[in-house]
């Protein structure tokens, strides 16, 4: 469980988030809209260690999360894809998700640069891992080619193997369906309510797609210059006057 | 996809790319071994040449390659790890093989120590900073007449030949190095195989998406710049027994900057440029004297645009496209 509570970002004069607090319990699938910069990448980068908080708590399974290193993030359970894709443009396909794994693995430069057994062992089966993981998002075709060059459709959902292969219970996704054609959109929605089911997965998803954040998530919170101004079912939030007027300005 | 017509019997004729390249492989190893026995003495010692260059190199690689920073500085380990094994096999007598592991904890260490600073720097502050460990370096050794031998430098013992290998001298040389530049090009290969390697690439391509990913991104640049270290001070080390000579003056900045130069032009995080590029870094600089005594440096410099101009990538690049050009034309036919 996450709860957010408080949470304020200053930037010199600038409010980035202001007060903002909301929970997600296990299971859920959250969504987080708002017009840009309404500060949802500021809270991404909060939850993930990036960006340092100026008040406010961040509790995830009791534990503050605002102590804990940002290296260490994805050893709490949490993984994120970025806004504009974060991946490692000169490693294969395979190697993006591998590095997905990294913490599920413990070589150190000198047992790797003696190939020790238990070096081969544990790579032999992090290698079984993300190539059932390429097969399922169906990358397995494009594993040995550099991320690089790769259609923007395709980086987004090895930006996605890359985050599950970490094995995450939290999983934070910063506009998935940005720059997808509406066909993909649907694809990638179903996709990611299967993946949520098998792999019991939590879900906090900024997305501006609106059909797609209505159709698939549990619960929407919207933010509007920092501050929350609606939290609650899809239909109450499309309902939220507030809401309205933060998209549509309000009537003069 | 345009293979997919070909009918089977034809493909299985042409050897595939890893077949190419386990053959080229092969045919290098075994040129390696016949090359001592087929060669005057002066050629084989610039092979051995080569390949300590090419150990110093694979260090560089490592650090400038694979983990995206920068070092102007490792020809001041390549003279650290050279001094550790002079000044041991000086003062104490030590044998030969045991100044290599000395020279190479010694320059770990102090590698890792700067590694520490280079943390908070990149690009070109990263680059001053580790040329100022090349430039202190030798008014240091200077300095320290009594352990170091001052500017008159240390002479000293070559290894010697066990009787049963019937080697002369410069072959049995060539073997050691040889066998130090395996076992350091096997070591990083399998390094860079790892989840060390597709750690220190994904620090290198995105460090915010690596440190998101988990990987600590202080301890990995510490330890890419330990090891890199390190490896030119093994490389120092068996200059050392090679030369049987160390003087501050073999050590300049120039030093540090022909390893750059040469990393570059071998190829950059490619598995042979180091080997390519201790090639470059031995035999181009007396190439060019010979062509022109009065500005060697103007004939190197032409020698480097020349290449980068052909070779973007440098002769490893070169060589993998010339490789995949003959894959392509064999597989036409």
């Amino acid at each position: 469980m996450l709860e957010v509570s408080g949470l304020t970002v200053r930037f010199g004069g600038i409010t980035a988030l202001d007060h903002v607090g909301f929970t997600v319990r296990p299971g859920d699938m959250v969504g987080l809209i708002g017009p840009n910069g309404a500060g949802k990448t500021t809270l991404f980068n909060c939850l993930t260690r990036r960006y340092q908080a100026d008040e406010g708590t961040v509790r995830w399974d009791g534990a503050d999360l605002l102590a804990v290193a940002p290296h260490a993030i994805v050893a709490m359970g949490i993984a994120r894809t970025f806004q504009n894709l974060g991946l490692f443009p000169e490693l294969s396909v395979r190697d993006n998700v591998l590095v997905g794994a990294h913490r599920h693995a413990k070589a150190g430069f000198l047992s790797a640069a003696l190939r020790l057994p238990s070096v081969r062992r544990e790579e032999a089966a992090l290698r079984a891992e993300a190539d059932a993981l390429l097969d399922r998002l169906d990358l397995a075709a494009v594993a040995d080619h550099p991320a690089a060059g790769l259609p923007f459709g395709t980086l987004k959902r090895i930006e996605l193997a890359r985050a599950l292969a970490a094995r995450p219970r939290l999983l934070l996704l910063d506009e998935p369906c940005n720059g997808l054609s509406h066909g993909e959109v649907d694809e990638f929605a179903a996709l990611l309510r299967a993946l949520r089911e098998e792999r019991e997965l939590t879900v906090i998803v900024v997305e501006h797609h609106m059909g797609f954040v209505m159709g698939i998530c549990d619960r929407v919170v919207c933010l509007e210059f920092g501050s929350k101004i609606a939290d609650g079912t899809p239909a109450e939030v499309q309902n939220d006057q507030a809401v309205r007027d933060a998209y549509l300005g309000a009537a003069a | 996809m345009s293979d997919v017509d070909i009918p089977r019997t034809a493909r299985l004729a042409v050897p595939s790319a890893t077949a190419l390249r386990r053959l080229a492989v092969a045919l290098v190893a075994v040129a390696a071994c016949v090359a001592p026995f087929q060669l005057e003495p002066f050629r084989v010692f610039q092979l051995t040449m080569v390949l300590v260059y090419a150990v110093a190199l694979l260090g560089l690689n490592l650090l400038v390659g694979h983990a995206g920073q920068i070092s102007l500085g490792h020809g001041g380990f390549f003279a650290i790890g050279a001094y550790t094994a002079a000044v041991m096999l000086d003062r104490w007598d030590t044998p030969h093989v045991l100044t290599l592991p000395a020279a190479m904890a010694v320059t770990f260490a102090l590698g890792f120590g700067l590694g520490v600073p280079a943390l908070r720097l990149r690009g070109l502050y990263l680059a001053l900073v580790t040329m100022t460990i090349a430039i202190f370096l030798v008014p240091l050794l200077k300095r320290f007449e009594s352990v170091t031998g001052g500017s008159m430098g240390l002479t000293l013992s070559r290894p010697e030949p066990p009787s049963w290998t019937g080697l002369a001298e410069d072959q049995w040389l060539y073997f050691l190095a040889l066998a130090v530049a395996t076992a350091a090009g096997l070591a990083v290969w399998s390094l860079l195989r790892s989840r060390v390697g597709r750690a220190l690439h994904a620090v290198r391509d995105n460090e915010i998406a690596a440190e998101v990913m988990g990987v600590r991104l202080a301890r990995y640049k510490t330890l890419a710049f330990a090891w890199s270290a390190m490896l030119a001070g093994a490389a120092g080390a068996v200059n050392t027994w090679v030369i049987a000579f160390v003087s501050p003056d073999s050590f300049t900045v120039n030093l540090s900057i022909l390893l750059l130069a040469g990393i570059v032009v071998g190829g950059l995080g490619s598995t042979f440029g180091p080997l390519l590029g201790g090639a470059f870094v031995l035999f181009v600089p007396t190439l060019a004297q010979d062509v022109n005594q009065a500005a060697p440096g103007v004939v190197f410099g032409v020698v480097i645009i020349l290449i980068m101009y052909v070779a973007p990538r440098g002769l490893a690049g070169l060589a993998g496209r010339g490789g995949r050009f003959l894959d392509q034309a064999l597989r036409k036919k």
